[in-house]
């Protein structure tokens, strides 16, 4: 007796072979579109916020370097040295080694631990950075002046030169402030708090507000008041 | 044997066909994610980004106009250090910088740096020498950076007498080659 097997009826939902692998290629680029789509870290504020913080230094001494040093109210302590960021010759965009660096980009010009000696403009030299998307919260920034001395002066008396900083903020939305250091002199191996004049007054931090209806997810989080 | 016997290894079952379907969007998703991922940032999607680029300083230099948040910087840096050196730009501060390339070059850079903002009026980047090099021209306005690499064409040179000219009323970056530039206009690049 021969062995038949019932078919089942034609059914108007029945998937052939070609249907599925069609189907499916269909769908699933469909919900790769989706994935792709959804606002990741990196992506969510890639043009789409204009904060910045920029710090000029200069200084009236081309043979001198100086260099700055942040420090973010959560603790966080940055020195732009080449262990821990490095710097694109081409376009002075610096790319962190370190996680979550305070900010979404920066760039930086005159430092001179990336083979740059500092900027030069006559007999005046400086460095500058501008960081794209800081975190809101208080920086204070300190400026070290680093000198090149030549043999023949090692053991003359340190000469001291003058400095001035400038610094802009942008809050992305309508405030601009700006601080300033006027002229004062610094002698070599000496880090200075710098201490911004502004219209409200003199401060030793620079005030950075959080942008609005916008996480940035490299931040540290606030430390609650005890 | 057709398609259609259930005993055929070919069948697939409604639920086989969405475990596929979610499996394979996760293969594709994570395969693009880890290609986004690994790829260095100097060449991370530029084409993708530029558009986004261009946006953000189209959308910098209508806030420059509303709130003063003026900070613009033009970065041009190369190899040809001659043509470099002799960059001339009116109504800007210009600092030199020197620096080392990937390959132990010597890299000669100019940071042009308009304080008032970008200049409202068209301004040409001269310089008295032909370069040999590509030159790296790096436009900052406010957060937004926008960075190409641009070969100059000696005949285009000649002819405009400049690098490059800042064009504010066409909202472009007219260079010395045969593409003009438009990082400040919010439309793909051309």
């Amino acid at each position: 007796m021969s062995r038949r097997r019932q078919r089942p009826s034609e059914s108007s939902l029945a998937l052939s072979f070609i249907d599925t692998i069609s189907g499916g290629f269909g769908a699933a680029f469909f919900l790769f579109l989706i994935f792709a789509s959804m606002p990741f870290e990196d992506s969510a504020a890639v043009g789409g916020a204009s904060r910045f913080m920029e710090v000029w230094l200069r200084w009236k001494s081309a043979a001198d370097l100086m260099g700055i040093t942040l420090e973010h109210e959560s603790g966080v302590r940055i020195r732009l040295t080449s262990k821990d960021f490095v710097i694109d010759p081409f376009t002075g965009k610096l790319a962190p080694k370190i996680d979550k660096p305070l900010w979404r980009s920066a760039q930086v010009n005159g430092f001179s631990w990336f083979g740059e000696a500092g900027m030069q403009n006559g007999a005046e030299a400086s460095t500058r950075l501008r960081l794209a998307d800081p975190c809101p919260g208080k920086w204070r920034i300190t400026a070290t002046l680093h000198s090149h001395l030549a043999g023949e002066a090692w053991l003359a008396q340190p000469v001291a030169v003058p400095y001035y900083a400038t610094a802009r903020v942008f809050d992305g939305v309508s405030r601009n402030s700006d601080y300033s250091v006027p002229w004062k002199d610094i002698s070599p191996g000496v880090t200075d708090v710098l201490n911004w004049e502004t219209a409200a007054g003199v401060s030793s931090e620079i005030d950075v507000l959080a942008p609005p209806r916008q996480k940035l997810t490299y931040c540290p989080t606030p430390s609650k008041p005890s | 044997m057709s398609f259609d016997q259930p005993d055929n290894p070919f069948f697939l079952s409604f639920t086989d066909v969405l475990t596929c379907v979610l499996g394979g969007s996760i293969s594709l998703f994570l395969i693009f994610v880890t290609l986004v991922k690994l790829v260095p940032a100097e060449q991370s999607s530029q084409a993708s980004a530029g558009v986004d680029q261009r946006a953000g300083i189209l959308r910098a230099l209508e806030r420059e106009k509303t709130a003063g948040a003026s900070a613009a910087t033009l970065q041009l840096v190369s190899e040809s250090c001659e043509t470099i050196n002799s960059i001339a730009v009116e109504n800007a501060e210009i600092w030199s910088l020197t620096s080392v390339g990937p390959k132990g070059e010597t890299l000669c850079g100019r940071l042009i740096v308009f304080a008032a903002g970008l200049p409202s009026s068209t301004t040409p980047i001269k310089s008295d020498f032909m370069p040999s090099r590509p030159i790296w021209i790096t436009l900052t306005v406010g957060a937004s950076v926008w960075s190409r690499p641009v070969v100059i064409d000696a005949d285009a040179f000649r002819q405009m007498g400049a690098l490059l000219t800042i064009v504010p009323s066409a909202q472009v970056l007219n260079t010395a080659t045969s593409e003009v530039l438009r990082p400040l206009a919010d439309e793909p690049a051309q």
